[in-house]
């Protein structure tokens, strides 16, 4: 009696949250599924099919939206990586460490919302923005039309900038501790083996960072490539990201034509998937090491 | 040396400068091209935001429960569930300890456009339910991963010897399990709440437009470019945010820090 | 391979001296064991000798040249540290070629180098292995394999064995003595263990409190200390003063003959061991037991003899009860003594 208690015990503690990621989570990507591939009982499709995936997939305006939302998330998502973990380096040779003060303040805009991040970015970017200003008082341009437009650019330069703000602190944050403590363990033996600064960057602390800079990728990136807010309010009116045109294709009138925002829906989730494939492919062998 | 230096102060540079820019746009009324500095100002944005004919603090308010009684309802179901993950062996461990996390990598947005249909026939939709449960999901990996990170580093041997020392499993939760999850609970809670009181798309799409919450009076204005009413709402948006954690750390550390002094 | 030298050397922490005046020269192909308790100082003499902190005063000379502005990755000197630090996402190999490769030493002398090293350290077949797949020797291997393929000028060890069993232990002492002899190399061995540095090393340093209290053989420091911080430091001593006067030592516990010449005030160090304890009244001196360690090998008492406190061991079958009555025999003709 006892031993099955102690056996049903754990799967107890975790049905309230099972609850909600079955009950909601899973589901709601099923139902998504189901009906991507046409079974939409609520306006009489029952029939499973792909034929949703093929003319999507042929489709010029989706195809431009998934280049666009690629190249967006992962030149932010790079972008956001290499200068949080150039930050997160410069930090740990702070001698008083980095609670409070100045350097404390580069976690702010994490807990800054996205609406209000693109807001901020549209206020220093546009042809009317800070930094236009800034370049025409020190005589750099002579009028507002000589400032590029970087906001609502087809280039998505003012969708980048939102998600670096935000993806550059949140880098650092996740790195900083664990990158200080492999520099205090590792980078004294290093470099008494003849090792200089650079060498301890590249050899020893990067490689060791690793599988936290790519887990922090992934979560900016996934992020970036399924949210709404920063590209409908920053981006160009085409090529939309894929979360608009998918929003859009739901919310129209003609509920037959959910199963598209569906089998988009689906392509994010996929192409989410597929870099978490490839994050456990490459890091394998981590276990070997990991203790 | 200096080279990093430099740097690091060109990054906080460009981290900081548009929230001061902000403050600037939320007082300003008429700041016009080229000017570095607002010429005239105004506290519109914020008496808008704040006066009570607008509804505007009441939306604050609302919007600050309903996130609250988010984090509450992500940390306690985090809780044991973070726990059977620490300390527990069974059957299909790996594949649960995946899907908590996977609300991580999913987009929300996919979610909550799946599940919409049901919420509607299950009465969730277009009401403040449907807007809580959904609201708890991105808020699972952070509670669970933050807690199960906590338990693994204290292990359940302190709690172990509180039981050897003859403590009920009630004593050990109230006297050392929740103290040596306080600084857990206070970081997760802060994370759960503040993607929550964040969040614009699926509250806009399950409350179907009838739930309004501060993130959505804010979006209309960002929207159209009005830049003073926007800057005043994102200040009182991030204020709030930050008087919110300050409160309930005080409260949850004074609460802990006068009980142990009681007990220990 | 170098001759290494301390000179005058003089280091503090927020105001609290950790080094005084450290002076000592450790020749080529030597190994020295710097011993000493825990804040002895003895851990700050490795890092300043290696350049991971600077010394406050003084200079630290190899083959007679000042070395103390050589920045740490010059300097030739490389620390095997207790917890070993080896880089866990690296094989074994690796781990040996980093200090090489940091150099950008040509690709075949590094894979001649590391095969070489890999023989010489007994790790053949574990060269792809990572550091968390290896036993604990074998971890310790790697560990000065690595240090010693950049052919250092010092090989500093911090206590490098103190996190193994004993047994394993033992085994690893014997096994980085012969290599260190083998290949000549200058070793500084930091420890606190009394055995480990009298087995190993050439020379011992005692340190303590930041001084270095003597320097010699180990047989030398262990029998002829030279004060009796120095003696106290291996163990329970006894001490035994008195006045030499025509052949005899006069002291509390009795007269003795000696062959000294007459002197007023003259201690003696007599190591339990020199201490014959039996039931029987074939010795002068008579005491009570006062307290018995059982050692397994030796039994130690504390015996109590006209209200002195007086230590000694046996070994073997010979066993006293608690509060017997036993007869001593003090055994002064190795005897050690200070004056």
């Amino acid at each position: 009696m006892n031993k099955l208690k102690s056996k049903i015990k754990p799967y107890v503690m975790l049905l309230p949250v099972m609850i909600f990621i079955i009950g909601i989570f899973l589901t709601g990507i099923i139902f998504g599924l189901l009906q991507s591939f046409g079974y939409f009982p609520a306006v009489g499709l029952h029939t499973l099919t792909i034929k949703y995936y093929k003319e999507i997939i042929m489709n010029a305006n989706f195809l431009s939206s998934l280049k666009f939302s690629f190249y967006i998330s992962f030149v932010s998502s790079m972008l956001s990586v290499i200068l949080g973990v150039f930050f997160s380096y410069v930090l740990i040779f702070n001698k008083k460490g980095n609670n409070g003060g100045l350097d404390g303040m580069y976690k702010l805009p994490i807990m800054v919302p996205h609406t209000i991040a693109a807001l901020l970015i549209f206020m220093l970017f546009t042809q009317s923005g800070l930094i236009s200003r800034v370049l025409y008082t020190l005589g750099i341009i002579s009028e507002m039309k000589d400032f590029p437009p970087l906001v609502f650019d087809r280039r998505g330069f003012g969708i980048i900038f939102a998600y670096i703000w935000k993806g550059l602190p949140f880098i650092t944050f996740v790195t900083y501790d664990i990158l200080k403590n492999i520099n205090n363990r590792y980078s004294k033996i290093a470099s008494n083996l003849g090792a200089n600064n650079l060498q301890i960057f590249w050899y020893v602390l990067l490689p060791l960072l690793m599988p936290t800079i790519a887990s922090g990728f992934i979560i900016i990136f996934a992020f970036s490539f399924g949210a709404f807010e920063i590209p409908y309010l920053l981006g160009p009116s085409t090529p939309k990201a894929m979360p608009i045109l998918s929003y859009i294709h739901y919310n129209s009138i003609n509920l037959a034509d959910r199963p598209y925002a569906m089998v988009m829906n689906m392509c994010i989730t996929l192409c989410s998937f597929v870099l978490v494939g490839l994050y456990l492919w490459a890091f394998q062998f981590i276990k070997k090491y990991n203790n | 040396m200096k080279t990093k230096i430099i740097f690091k102060y060109i990054i906080i540079f460009f981290l900081i400068l548009p929230l001061f820019l902000m403050v600037g746009w939320s007082i300003a009324s008429s700041w016009p091209w080229p000017v570095i500095i607002p010429r005239e100002f105004t506290l519109r944005g914020f008496a808008y935001t704040l006066s009570t004919s607008t509804q505007g603090f009441i939306i604050l308010l609302r919007s600050v429960i309903l996130s609250l009684i988010v984090t509450l309802i992500t940390l306690i179901i985090s809780i044991p569930a973070a726990r059977a993950i620490a300390f527990y062996n069974f059957r299909g461990k790996t594949l649960i300890k995946v899907l908590i996390l996977l609300p991580l990598i999913v987009p929300i947005l996919s979610v909550a456009m799946g599940i919409h249909l049901s919420f509607i026939r299950l009465g969730f939709a277009n009401n403040y339910i449907g807007v809580i449960l959904i609201h708890v999901i991105p808020g699972i990996p952070y509670g669970v991963k933050i807690l199960l990170n906590i338990f693994e580093i204290n292990g359940d041997k302190i709690e172990i010897q509180g039981r050897v020392l003859g403590a009920t499993p009630l004593q050990v939760m109230r006297h050392i399990t929740i103290p040596l999850l306080t600084p857990g609970l206070i970081i997760a809670g802060s994370i759960i709440y503040i993607i929550s009181f964040s969040q614009y798309f699926i509250t806009f799409l399950i409350g179907g437009g009838r739930i309004v919450t501060y993130s959505m009076m804010l979006f209309p204005f960002v929207e159209s470019g009005d830049r003073t009413m926007a800057s005043a709402i994102s200040i009182i948006f991030i204020l709030s945010i930050i008087i919110v954690l300050i409160i309930s750390e005080k409260l949850v550390g004074n609460f802990y820090a006068r009980s142990s002094k009681y007990y220990v | 391979m170098a001759k290494i030298q301390l000179k005058d050397v003089y280091k503090a922490y927020d105001g609290k001296e950790v080094l005084k005046n450290i002076n000592i020269t450790i020749n080529e192909g030597e190994l020295v064991a710097l011993l000493g308790s825990s804040g002895s100082g003895k851990t700050t003499i490795l890092h300043g000798i290696s350049g991971i902190i600077n010394f406050d005063l003084g200079n630290i000379l190899i083959n007679d040249q000042i070395i103390n502005e050589v920045p740490i990755q010059k300097r030739n000197s490389v620390m095997v540290d207790q917890s070993l630090l080896l880089f866990p996402h690296m094989s074994v190999e690796s781990n040996i070629a980093f200090g090489l490769k940091m150099r950008k030493k040509d690709k075949r002398y590094i894979r001649r180098k590391v095969d070489e090293l890999i023989e010489l350290v007994e790790l053949k077949g574990h060269e792809q292995k990572f550091p968390n797949e290896l036993s604990g020797g074998q971890k310790q291997r790697v560990a000065i394999a690595r240090a010693l393929a950049v052919e250092p000028n010092v090989l500093l060890l911090d206590e490098p064995f103190s996190k193994l069993d004993i047994n394993l232990r033992k085994n690893m002492q014997v096994f980085v003595k012969n290599l260190q002899r083998k290949l000549n190399m200058t070793t500084i061995l930091v420890t606190h263990d009394k055995e480990e540095a009298l087995s190993m090393a050439d020379r011992v340093a005692l340190l303590i409190e930041g001084q270095i209290m003597q320097y010699d053989k180990p047989n030398k420091i262990y029998e002829r200390p030279a004060t009796k911080q120095v003696s106290d430091f291996f163990g329970k001593r006894n001490y035994i003063s008195g006045t030499i006067k025509d052949g005899s030592f006069i002291t509390k516990l009795g007269v003795f003959k000696t062959t000294f010449k007459d002197c007023d005030n003259i201690t003696f160090v007599l190591r339990p061991e020199e201490i014959n304890i039996s039931n029987k009244s074939d010795f002068s001196i008579n005491g009570i037991v006062e307290s018995k360690v059982y050692l397994g090998d030796k039994i130690v008492y504390t015996i109590n003899a006209l209200n002195q406190e007086l230590y000694c061991s046996t070994y073997g079958s010979k066993n006293f009860d608690l509060k017997s009555e036993v007869f001593i025999n003090l055994d002064f003709k190795n005897a050690h003594f200070f004056k």
